[in-house]
């Protein structure tokens, strides 16, 4: 049953047949606040009513084994969603905790979670936020969580819309698709994650949100007020979680704000610490990356200090739907600056869900930044801390309970990394001696190679005005079914692949558009299938150069977006075969593309990551042989005569000659010769015209070395090319 | 010209045609390398040269006999 359907049924019924027993519960959920190798709080909501509910739970499957605990605090959001909670303590570390919800009428679904461990294994988080609308992405996100078996969650706020009971029915049902399947000992259960929510500006409606909807009691004081919004523990020696609410802002919370600022400045100073790495997680940036959003100085001058003198290392961002990755940055004066012996990274910004917004806003210590749907994986062990940003579609392949129970840093394949600038699908941290964060992979090091390859070539060509060159247009790049101005109109592309290595094994390929006229419209990218330059290309001049199909995308949002080209061998076919870019052509649509050009402002990006190999196929391309002379036998002086022919063969046009050489031998005294040149015959009639002249010299010994060294570098065609050598006696 | 004059410039002529000799040296040519590079990287692509020559070639010049 459809989720939104499901949720607002049972909210209804909750609210107007509160009688009916239908069965248990739903909205099964799990938050951390407190000491999570020991303590997690269990909520769930009634289906309609739930008498004497509880939890029963333990450490192995043998439900005999189990306790039973009842609920401890019950919390109503609104008039209709109510919510139990069952708070954990005395828990294992590092230790799965079997449960069931349970009430009069029986017991619900199976459910596992593991608690964090006290001493330093590795573990890997989930950090994101904005899961307020776009309920598709939302669920895809949260299935992929599912796939990656964190061990909790992190989440930055704003989980609905407008704070609604029903939209939170919605949310906490679509929720549930984090849950992972699992067949422990014979029987289903659903892995849980726990999470650890933060306020957004979404739920300032209601600043008791989370501890009404979810039950995090961050202070620890058994009261669900305006201040549970705020605290920190240590997840364990490794990490220290901080939670702040950003919104305390807002008029009329100075008192809160003032409260929590204390607490934050006391706290990382006597517990900051107490843990290897230290993370922070609020909802609005200090710096939106986006010029729609104003900057939060409040935000900055609260804490930008406080987190480099206490050695924060990573601070996950929200609010802007938008994502970006910093350097190690440090406070100067009204703004960050980039440091290279130790900084806080900053990472956001909330596009979990929440349609992506133009992530045109760069600053001078941003790494990248780009409008995707996302959140981020972080790996954190004792000397490294690994982040990387998701983005969600089907091709991640799920990590089983048993993989991850024999790796707790594994992630499972296939996961659409997003690539960043520099540092490619993971930025590494280290620690200096004063803690703070050092980015080790900076310049593209790690597992494989990265690359961010800049256009060299692009251009539009309309059919309306089928002889005119539009490269360095300012309206940048266009792609249209049918345009009232030019008619059909496609653009074309082509990145510098200059230095690349021949051959390589390329892990992923993703093409960078910053969008500015969005469509609704389908969208196709091929290859091109010849050589072009953007300085003449029309749309005469482009018949028939497209090539094979790569990838389709709808450019539904402003702002920097990025096409996985999947068919990666496409770079290898380039650097081999010829570098001939790509096409990009409306599929049907009548709504047109706009993107900018290298002139008009951000051109394409290709991020490519790869791995050089030593040989690949099709690498040779060149071979030279032979040409029959029709004279051997030479007699006068001053007469100029063929004295070399030979045929060299490309079996593409990617290839040009720039440096020929012979050796003389013989009786003959080369010194003698009044010249040698060397000619391509490109009529292949055998003869040395003079207009075919490429080289000259003379041998500086008897029987020495010449180096024909062209002015100009010969481009090879595809097939034969004859080449002479004449002697002038 | 005088006719005695004629015929002396002849006779020289006759003479040092006489004296004069072909000689036959014999040459050749092979392609001892080739830089080749790929347009879209700019890598060197490795081209074989063995075998390429032209072959045993002669050149005839004409010196005098007595040299």
């Amino acid at each position: 049953m459809n989720t939104i359907v499901r949720a607002f049924i049972s909210i209804a019924l909750l609210v107007s047949i509160p009688s009916i027993a239908l069965s248990a519960t739903q909205f099964n959920r799990l938050v951390w606040d407190a000491d999570p190798a020991h303590q997690a709080t269990i909520g769930f909501s009634p289906l309609v009513i739930s008498i004497n509910p509880y939890v029963k739970y333990g450490f192995d499957t043998n439900e005999d084994n189990w306790s039973r605990v009842w609920v401890t605090d019950t919390q109503h959001f609104q008039v209709g969603l109510m919510s139990h909670f069952v708070r954990l303590s005395g828990l294992p570390a590092n230790s799965p905790v079997y449960y069931r919800v349970c009430d009069l009428m029986g017991c619900g679904q199976r459910l596992w979670f593991k608690t964090a461990p006290e001493d330093n294994s590795p573990f890997v988080v989930v950090a994101g936020g904005d899961t307020r609308t776009g309920l598709w992405n939302r669920r895809a996100g949260n299935r992929l969580i599912s796939k990656i078996r964190p061990l909790f969650i992190m989440h930055g706020g704003d989980y609905t819309n407008l704070n609604t009971f029903v939209e939170m029915g919605v949310y906490l049902a679509d929720w549930e698709l984090t849950f992972s399947d699992d067949v422990i000992n014979g029987e289903s259960y659903k892995r849980i994650y726990p999470f650890v929510p933060t306020h957004g500006n979404h739920e300032d409606s209601d600043y008791s949100t989370l501890c009404k909807v979810f039950g995090v009691d961050y202070n620890q004081d058994g009261n669900c007020d305006n201040s549970d919004t705020f605290g920190a523990f240590n997840v364990s020696p490794l990490l220290r979680v901080y939670t702040l609410n950003s919104q305390y802002k807002n008029s009329g919370y100075a008192s809160y704000a003032t409260a929590m600022n204390e607490w934050l400045y006391s706290d990382l100073a006597t517990h900051g610490g107490s843990a290897a790495w230290r993370m922070a997680q609020y909802h609005k940036p200090m710096f939106p990356h986006y010029t729609g959003k104003s900057d939060n100085k409040e935000l900055f001058d609260w804490w930008a200090d406080a987190f480099y003198r206490h050695s924060m290392n990573v601070v996950v961002e929200s609010d802007t739907h938008i994502n970006k990755l910093t350097r190690a940055i440090r406070p100067d004066g009204d703004d960050f600056v980039a440091v290279d012996d130790g900084g806080t990274v900053y990472v956001g910004e909330g596009s979990w869900g929440a349609p992506s917004r133009s992530a045109n806003k760069p600053k001078d210590w941003t790494i990248d930044l780009a409008s995707i749907q996302q959140f981020k994986v972080i790996q954190v062990a004792e000397d490294e801390l690994t982040v990387r940003t998701a983005q969600f579609d089907n091709s991640a392949s799920s990590l089983s309970r048993e993989a991850r129970e024999a790796d707790a840093l594994a992630l499972p394949e296939g996961v659409n990394w997003w690539l960043a600038n520099e540092v490619g699908d993971k930025v590494i941290l280290s620690r200096t001696a004063e803690q703070l964060s050092l980015i080790e992979n900076g310049g593209g090091a790690g597992d494989g190679l990265f690359v961010s390859l800049a256009l060299t070539d692009d251009a539009f060509v309309a059919k309306n005005e089928s002889d005119r060159n539009f490269d360095g247009s300012s309206e940048g790049l266009l792609v249209d079914g049918l345009d009232i101005n030019y008619g059909q109109v496609f653009s074309l592309m082509k990145f510098d692949l200059m230095n690349m290595p021949s051959c390589i094994d390329s892990d992923s390929a993703k093409l960078a558009l910053n969008i500015t006229n969005t469509s609704l419209g389908s969208f196709d990218i091929f290859t091109a299938n010849r050589r072009w330059q953007e300085e003449n290309i029309t749309w005469d001049s482009a018949s028939g150069i497209v090539g094979d199909y790569v990838a389709s995308f709808t450019p539904n949002s402003d702002g920097m977006m990025e096409i996985d080209l999947g068919s990666t061998g496409i770079i290898q076919d380039w650097l081999l075969q010829g570098n001939y870019g790509l096409v990009i052509r409306d599929h049907h649509a009548l709504d047109g593309l706009d993107f900018t050009s290298k002139e008009s402002g951000n051109g394409a990006v290709l991020k490519l990551a790869f791995d050089e190999q030593e040989t690949c196929e099709g690498s040779d391309t060149v071979e030279v042989a032979n040409q029959a002379l029709e004279k051997q036998n030479f007699k006068g002086e001053g007469v100029k005569e063929v004295v070399l022919a030979i045929t060299m063969t490309s079996d593409n046009d990617n290839a040009r000659l720039e440096e020929l050489a012979i050796t003389a031998g013989g009786d003959f005294d080369e010194t003698q010769l009044m010249a040698v040149e060397l000619y391509i015959d490109e009529n292949k009639d055998g003869v040395a015209d003079p207009a075919e002249l490429s080289a000259s010299g003379t041998y500086a010994t008897d029987n020495g070395e010449l180096v024909f060294v062209l002015d100009s570098p010969y481009y090879l065609p595809e097939g034969d090319t004859s080449l002479l050598v004449t002697y002038q006696f | 010209m005088k006719l005695i004059q004629k015929l002396s410039l002849l006779a020289m002529m006759v003479l040092l045609t006489a004296c004069m000799a072909e000689e036959k040296v014999d040459l050749n040519v092979k392609l001892s390398g080739v830089k080749v590079t790929r347009l879209s990287n700019g890598d060197t692509i490795n081209v074989e040269t063995e075998g390429v020559n032209s072959g045993n070639l002669t050149y005839t010049t004409t010196v005098l006999a007595n040299q």
